[in-house]
């Protein structure tokens, strides 16, 4: 049965995922009173909106949270998507977090009662409270990039958000656009599954799985606990020369198959087809920027520029160990690629799952040119037979 | 504003405030001002 809902509390965490609960630790730790909200009937946060086949990028032990620390038997391993919404559900049930569930917060205002400083509507009704943690996270509504308008509706259009499987789609070849952390991983899993994979590649870093010995995980942990001690701390924010950079994708990495690095050009000499970014759509003809080189590039250089001289002077003033550089550089590069795909014939209109409609033909590539736009969405569309 | 507190979003103080690996560092520092 559930706990009643105060109406009128010192602290409210809205959001239970993982940063609510570990400020829940560290308010239970100081006696401070408080309620931990979540609109979800089972917690794990959005580790739960993932698809089927995802795993942690970042290693067992980076699971550790405050009073609750790593336990793996193998801290080294990445963990799937159902394993860790298990572990937010333990770090609730050790730490004694009061968490109220299907609690959905609608309204948060600065005019609380009772001498209270704010006031929250909820879905069970209104709390007052002097203090408010915010601690949702920060992408809930999926972004489809405005270019993907001008796709026809025989095409099946589908958000990362949305994927859970590659049973979803219908035959045929598949159009991934956005290559952050989540495409190039669905890349790697729709390859693998033996459909014909094209990237659309935007501007995003490339981390190593292992510098020098260690796990990237491990660098940044380092870097950012006691990178401070040496003269090499992570960069903060306030270092940024545009503020648009904070939105900009996690490096490429994957903890899929016991983690291994996620380099596109080795992914093309696999058999992935790489084009620029998605510059928009008419009908069934996808148009990309003529800008590939230029981001592979950019992947390419991320690592070295950002965080190799802060790994290796760490390391040499904190007195670690490390192996010699050995990562691996392949030579691959694409001569011309597509700067537009298109379906090879008329597609046929057939039903798709849930009345989407889809088209059942495969992309092929055309030469032609178009302007940049940007996006930044993990959307993904096909055109199947 | 006075009492509202955001944490866990992407870059607040550092490229791991929005991951599993940095977001108790970021938790402590708002513990300690408290």
């Amino acid at each position: 049965m559930k706990d009643e809902l105060p109406r009128s509390i010192e602290t409210v965490v809205i959001g239970a995922g993982q940063a609510g609960l570990i400020m829940s630790w560290h308010l239970q730790t100081a006696g401070r009173p408080h309620v931990v909200l979540d609109r979800r009937e089972t917690l794990g946060g959005g580790w739960q909106d993932r698809w089927d086949n995802f795993v942690l990028v970042g290693p067992n032990w980076t699971t550790g949270l405050p009073g609750f620390p790593d336990d793996d038997p193998d801290p080294d391993s990445f963990m799937p998507r159902d394993a860790v919404a298990a572990r937010m559900r333990r770090y609730e049930d050790v730490i004694g977090a009061p968490v109220s569930r299907t609690t959905e917060v609608q309204r948060l205002s600065a005019d609380g009662s009772g001498g209270r400083r704010f006031h929250l509507k909820t879905s069970e009704g209104p709390v007052d409270a002097d203090e408010v943690i915010v601690a949702t996270g920060a992408f809930h509504r999926p972004k489809v990039p405005p270019a993907a308008v001008g796709l026809s509706p025989r095409v099946t259009q589908i958000h990362a958000h949305a994927y859970r499987n590659e049973t979803q789609l219908p035959p045929g070849g598949v159009l991934i656009v956005g290559s952050g952390q989540t495409g190039v991983q669905l890349a790697e899993e729709l390859q693998a599954a033996g459909r014909e994979v094209t990237l659309s590649v935007g501007r995003c870093g490339r981390a190593p799985r292992r510098y020098r010995g260690y796990d990237s995980f491990w660098w940044i942990r380092q870097l950012a606990a006691r990178g401070g001690d040496f003269g090499t701390s992570l960069p903060t924010v306030d270092q940024f020369p545009e503020r648009r950079l904070r939105f900009a994708c996690n490096p490429h990495l994957s903890g899929h198959n016991g983690g291994h690095d996620t380099n596109l050009r080795q992914m093309a000499i696999d058999g992935l087809r790489l084009v620029g970014r998605f510059a928009g759509a008419h009908g069934e003809h996808a148009e990309f920027a003529p800008d590939l080189s230029e981001n592979l590039r950019f992947a390419d250089e991320f690592f070295d520029v950002r965080f190799r001289s802060l790994c290796d002077t760490f390391a040499d003033k904190a007195g670690i160990e490390v192996g010699p550089d050995d990562r691996a550089w392949p030579s691959f590069e694409r001569p011309g690629s597509p700067s537009s795909i298109s379906p090879p014939r008329a597609s046929r209109r057939s039903s798709g799952p849930q009345g989407m409609p889809r088209t059942t033909t495969g992309w092929t590539c055309r030469s032609s040119t178009s302007s940049a736009r940007r996006t930044t969405s993990a959307a993904s569309a096909r055109c199947p037979d | 504003m006075p009492g509202l507190t955001f944490i866990g979003l992407l870059w607040q103080h550092n490229n791991a405030s929005a991951n599993l690996a940095g977001v108790a560092l970021d938790a402590a520092y708002l513990a300690s001002r408290w």
